[in-house]
Order: C-alpha cells, then sequence, then structure tokens
C-alpha cells in the first residue's frame, strides 16, 4: 500500500500548498499513514539518507536549527520537520513534501525532532536512526506527558529495540538521562556544560530528580548549571555522573543563557561525531547562525528594538530569566511577560509558581503582563518572596496590542524591549509586531 | 492591621518532594496574605530532618503533590511516630490543607493502578482507587461551591476556582464531609459530585497547584481558623482591594458561563 499512500499523501499535499488551507504540517502525513500504516518505515528504506533523532523538553527547535546549520555549511543537504509538526504524521508529512513520487528523496540527513511521546513511534518505524541525541527531561506540561519517570521508561524500551549502529549523544548534566542511556548496550556519547556555567549555588525550585534514578537516595551535587542538571553522584549506590566533553567554547553571540549553551554543545557533538571533526572546529561551523523564530529573536518594531524569547514551562522560563542576566546586563529595560492557556501552551497554567520571577525585577523598569492568563500571571508577579521590594511599575492589560503599546510608550532605556511569551503568546507577538515592521 | 501581634508557623510537607505542578504557589501566597494583615510567618519544612517533636510549633500544615516516585519516598519517612505526631495534629483541631494528590496520602488507603496499595496516614475516613492507566485522568479546570456548613467558619466567597490532574478516585467514609460541590470538572471521583474532604480543621481537595492564590477567600479562611485555635481569638480581617484576584477570577467564571450567584 506503500505507493497508493504517498500518490493521495501528495495529492493532498499539492492540494493544501494550493488552496493554502493550512495543516500542511501534518495532513499529508496522517492521510499516508492511514493507508499504510508502515509508511515511513518503507520510505525511509527506498533512501540512503540517515536519521538524526532529537528529544528533549527544551531546546530541540534550536538545536535542530544548529545541526542543520553546521551541516549545509558542509555541503550536505538537510531536511528536518517543521517546529510543531513533530508526531509522527508531522514526519510522514515532511517526508512526503521532499519525496519524488518514486519515493525518492535527495536529502543526506533528515533531523527530526520529536515529542516526547512521538519519540517510541518513530523509533518503530526508523529502526536504525544514525544518532539520537537526548538534550534534557523537565516537568513540562503533565497534564499532556505524563509523569517524567513514566517518559523514561517508555524511552527506555523503545531503546532496547535499536541495533548497535545508533549512537547515542546524552547530557551528561542530566542523572535521569545518563541512567537510561547505561540501560542500553548503545554506544552513548556525552556532553555536560563548562564549568563556569555550573554557578548555581543551591537546588532551586524548578527540579525535578534530585533523587538517584537507581536508587532513590538523595544525590549529592557538586554543582549545577540550572534545574537539576549538574555534577552529581549518588553516595548510597554509586551512580555518578559519567566522563563527559566539558571544555569551554567560544560563544554564540546571538544565542545567550547557559539553556542556549548547552544546545550548542548538543550540535557540536553532534557534529564532532558525524564530519569527524574536532570539537573546536565543529563549533566554527556554526558561526554566522541566526535564532530560530521566538527564541531570542531580535527584531524592530514601533521604532524599537525587540527580543523575543519563547518560555514554555519552569525549567525555560528560569533559564529566560537568567538570560536577561547577559542580554541586558545591570541596565533595566521594559519586560512583557504573555501566559496563554491554550493547547500549545498547555491548559493548566499552576507552573508559573515554581518560576523565579522576582528576578525578573532585577532587570525591569516596567513589567507588563498579557495573555489569556493575564491575572493569574499579575497575581504571581505581585507574590514575590518575603522581604522583596518591587520598584519596578507592573502592568496588566489583557489585550495583547495594548499591552505592546504600554511597553512601546515606557521604554526609554538603551536595551531592547524583552518579550517572554508561551508558544501561542510568542506567535502572536510576532504577528503584531512583523506586521507592523512591515508598514 | 494587627501590628505583629501574631505569628502563624507553616509546617510544609516535603517541599523537596510533594511540590510537583506550582504547589508552591500557596504558600508564597499565604505568606503574603499574612503579611498584608500584619500576621508574621515562619517556614518549617516537614520532611526528612524533622523529628516529631517539632510539630509542636506547627500552626498550619501544607501538603501539595507528588510523581508517584517521590511519594513512595515520602511515605517510606512518613512513619511511625512521625504519622502518629500529624494524626494527633489534626485530631487536635490544628489547621491544614492538603491538595493534589496529598489527600490521598491522607486517607486509609491508596491503591495505584499497578503495584501494591499503599496505607496512608488516615487522617480522612477515605479509600483511593487507580482505575488503571486505560482509565482516562480527571484533568481540567475546575469550579466548586465550598459547603459552608461543612467548615465551620463562614467564607467570604464560596466560589473554588482551581485546576485538577489526577488519575485516582476517592471515595468518602462516613467520617468526612464533603468540602465543595461540584460545579465544573470531575471532583473526588467523577460520581457523586463532591469535591474535597473535611476532617476538623484539615481540608483536602484534588485541585492542585496555586489554590490560595485563586480563592483569596479561603487563605482569609485558614488565616482566621489558626488563630482562633492557637490564640483563641476571633479576628476579622480588613480584605485588601484584591484587583487582580477578582478580575482573575471573574474572567475564568465569565469564560466558562458561570455566574457567581448560583
Amino acid at each position: 500500500m506503500f505507493y497508493p499512500a504517498l500518490f493521495l499523501a501528495k495529492f493532498v499535499d499539492w492540494c493544501i500548498q494550493s488552496l493554502n488551507l493550512g495543516a500542511g504540517s501534518t495532513w499529508p502525513g496522517e492521510v499516508a499513514l492511514h493507508i499504510d500504516p508502515s509508511f515511513v518505515r518503507h520510505l525511509a528504506q527506498k533512501n540512503t539518507m540517515k536519521f538524526i533523532l532529537i528529544v528533549g523538553t527544551n531546546g530541540k527547535t534550536t538545536t535542530t536549527a544548529l545541526i542543520t546549520h553546521g551541516l549545509q555549511k558542509k555541503g550536505l543537504k538537510v531536511i528536518c520537520n517543521p517546529e510543531g509538526a513533530n508526531l509522527l504524521n508531522g514526519v510522514a508529512s515532511m517526508l512526503v513534501k521532499n519525496s519524488s513520487l518514486k519515493g525518492q528523496i535527495v536529502s543526506d540527513y533528515a533531523i527530526l525532532e520529536l515529542d516526547e511521546n512521538a519519540f517510541s513511534q518513530v523509533i518503530s518505524q526508523i529502526h536504525n536512526p544514525d544518532l539520537i541525541l537526548f538534550l534534557n527531561l523537565f516537568r513540562d506540561q503533565l497534564d499532556r506527558y505524563g509523569e517524567m519517570h513514566t517518559i523514561v521508561k517508555r524511552w527506555q524500551r523503545a531503546l532496547a529495540s535499536l541495533s548497535k549502529s545508533t549512537t547515542l549523544i546524552v547530557n551528561g548534566d542530566d542523572p535521569r538521562l545518563v541512567y537510561m542511556s547505561k540501560q542500553t548496550a548503545l554506544p552513548v556519547v556525552y556532553f555536560g556544560s563548562a564549568k563556569e556555567d555550573k554557578s548555581q549555588k543551591e537546588i532551586p525550585h524548578d527540579v525535578d530528580s534530585v533523587h538517584c534514578p537507581a536508587c532513590g537516595s538523595k544525590l549529592i551535587y557538586f554543582a549545577m548549571s540550572y534545574s537539576h542538571l549538574g555534577d552529581y553522584a549518588c553516595r548510597q549506590c554509586g551512580f555518578s555522573a559519567p566522563e563527559r566533553w566539558s571544555d569551554s567554547l567560544n560563544l554564540i553571540p546571538t544565542l545567550l543563557g547557559v539553556y542556549n549553551r548547552y544546545n550548542i554543545r548538543a550540535a557540536v557533538s553532534v557534529l564532532h561525531i558525524i564530519c569527524r571533526l574536532e570539537f573546536t572546529e565543529a563549533r566554527e561551523l556554526l558561526d554566522g547562525f541566526q535564532p530560530a523564530f521566538g527564541r531570542q529573536e531580535r527584531l524592530t518594531a514601533f521604532r524599537k528594538e525587540w527580543i523575543i524569547i519563547l518560555s514554555k514551562n519552569p525549567a525555560g522560563f528560569n533559564q529566560s530569566i537568567n538570560a536577561l542576566d547577559e542580554i541586558a546586563g545591570n541596565e533595566k529595560t521594559d519586560i512583557g511577560i504573555i501566559l496563554n492557556d491554550r493547547i500549545p501552551d498547555g491548559t493548566d497554567v499552576s507552573w508559573i509558581w515554581d518560576v523565579e520571577f522576582d528576578r525578573v525585577y532585577n532587570h525591569a523598569s516596567t513589567v507588563v503582563v498579557s495573555g489569556d492568563r493575564t491575572y493569574d500571571m499579575a497575581i504571581r508577579m505581585e507574590t514575590v518572596e518575603q522581604g522583596i521590594k518591587i520598584n519596578s511599575k507592573l502592568i496588566a492589560e489583557p489585550t495583547l496590542k495594548k499591552a505592546l503599546e504600554h511597553l512601546v510608550d515606557n521604554h526609554t532605556s538603551a536595551q531592547p524591549i524583552v518579550i517572554l511569551a508561551t508558544y501561542s503568546g510568542m506567535m502572536e507577538v510576532r504577528k503584531i509586531l512583523k506586521g507592523r515592521a512591515l508598514l | 492591621m494587627i501590628e505583629n501581634k501574631f505569628k502563624i508557623n507553616i509546617g510544609w510537607l516535603y517541599p523537596e518532594l510533594m511540590s510537583t505542578y506550582g504547589d508552591r504557589g500557596n504558600i508564597l501566597y499565604f505568606r503574603r496574605r499574612c503579611a498584608q494583615y500584619g500576621i508574621k510567618t515562619e517556614l518549617i519544612p516537614i520532611d526528612f530532618s524533622f523529628t516529631e517533636n517539632q510539630f509542636e510549633e506547627i500552626d498550619f500544615i501544607f501538603g501539595g503533590g507528588s510523581q508517584d516516585i517521590e511519594q513512595e519516598l515520602v511515605m517510606r519517612d512518613l512513619q511511625g511516630k512521625k504519622a502518629e505526631g500529624m494524626k494527633n495534629k489534626i485530631e487536635n483541631n490544628t489547621p491544614a490543607l492538603f491538595v493534589c494528590g496529598s489527600p490521598q496520602l491522607m486517607g486509609k488507603s491508596y491503591e495505584p493502578g499497578i503495584g501494591k496499595k499503599i496505607i496512608g496516614l488516615g487522617v480522612f475516613d477515605m479509600e483511593s482507587v487507580h482505575p488503571g492507566s486505560n482509565v482516562a485522568r480527571c484533568i481540567g479546570n475546575t469550579v466548586g461551591e465550598v459547603l459552608m456548613g461543612n467548615i465551620g467558619l463562614p467564607v467570604s466567597d464560596k466560589l473554588i476556582i482551581g485546576f485538577e490532574n489526577h488519575g485516582g478516585r476517592s471515595y468518602l467514609g462516613t467520617g468526612v464531609k464533603p468540602f465543595a460541590k461540584v460545579i465544573k470538572g470531575y471532583g473526588n471521583n467523577g460520581k457523586d459530585g463532591y469535591e474535597g474532604m473535611v476532617y476538623k480543621n484539615a481540608i483536602g481537595c484534588y485541585y492542585h497547584g496555586p489554590f490560595l492564590p485563586k480563592n483569596p477567600s479561603i487563605a482569609d479562611f485558614f488565616i482566621k481558623k489558626i488563630i482562633r485555635v492557637k490564640y483563641d481569638e476571633k479576628i476579622e480581617l480588613k480584605q485588601p482591594p484584591d484587583i487582580f484576584e477578582k478580575k482573575a477570577r471573574e474572567v475564568l467564571l465569565k469564560r466558562w458561563n458561570i455566574t457567581s450567584a448560583l
């Protein structure tokens, strides 16, 4: 049933494109998989293209973009699934789009960023990926993904089905991922952050796993970068952080913050293996990188400079706030926080209470909160730890356009206006700012 | 203002293990609210290093939710004298709030989807059962109406708003009373139309995360209760303007077409 599936999917794709219907990133694949449930496997078998799978809670899109940038510089042809289309149907759609009617795809690599829950499904169709990159695992949308150890268990089962031709690249600072990788017989390369990025003194509130994944005792941390990532060991059973590549690297000025340096290190590790380059040479391939949209994306609108930072879960949000130190330095600017509660954002906004929002005030003259949950966010911003004085202006404005106007009106700093937003909020802000910028 | 006359020591159950999804919001908000009324607060973690005689200092107990593995670690520690100490505390009328998964641990027993039945502290006369992973979890925004007669003090706004996310279903025995009537959501078990449970001054409910920031009248209710139990004094609280709190509630109730006058 492969060819009928491909033809019909191609036709659906063509209709969507020519009639401008939208949903083009999932529907063709949905159709193909309906007719041939093993469509992805069949298409993969017809081609020599190698697969790189990217899994993790945060940083998938940026890391995919980084690896793509590096491989393309090396003259390799790369295809990848658009962000958000990270389920099996999204993967299938992307392959349909890039395939000829004969089922041929002209590409050296396919980089797939995968949803936490879709990983096992994709592995069941792509039996021998070249590389699998595990970035991190944080608490995110428990309403959708479920509990974290359930996720790891599922991943582990999927990994057990792979042959040794697959190499794992794993964040060695994440105990859960390390433990998982040790349960497989696959070759593993570990990366970790550099010493200078492990300055966190105490265990922060957004941690998810300070307990040993092997025996359940409390882990000892010698140094932490953020959330539960760091140098750790278990006194009880001896489980500890593995040997990792953690040398210092040249920064990429458009990607600031500890979390982005993890993404960079992950991408460099991948390039190091694929292109057989020294780490420093692999890093040079990333020069000239421009961030993916909404990920520290800089733009000009309303005669102001803006920087938009997608911040969608506690670990991600805390990292965005941390990055403000590097982005704005000591000078205060004006900061917008957009909290939506639609499906792509997660319908439960309780997690805002796990974020250290107090620290936003260190960087803000004015804070404007907006989005579907404007007032929940406003209450959060008003409720700081005991003893902290708020010297910034706080404005709650549910209409996004007006909220952005408040930011423009209040802005006098030489630093860009900063927007911290959940997914759909980020998209809306971009629409408004980009639309205006074109006029 | 009742400047510095009162102090509340808050005992927080295993903050590192039992704060799955914004449960900390209750602590932050409660402390802020107390500060607004001029009441001092101190935070005392009830965790591994806590000993049962420290219960004496505690005026209010708060428990949040945890994921299964963390829950196991908690139950391994919350045993023997520590568990007895906690039960006595509730028996002696100490106000307590358990949200998210913690009421299950305070019940008589909890049967997880897979694995052995867990024996709870037995604070609440209640049994909880997880119907298995093939049965849908109870997830979504919630609204309830507090059953005033069951909690022993009036609240200024009896509508409670929250978010639930639980696999387990709880069934109340005769020794506890329900906390609220379900208006939106599943409640304790998706069947009987009740949310949460009350025993003496302890209240449990499945609402998780920031329950008090969404429901300041419940925060006030607890403050009054605690002062009454600790100092044997009835206090009136001059409610702050609560501009954002009122707006937040108004926006959500409107979104769900629920009018506050039921």
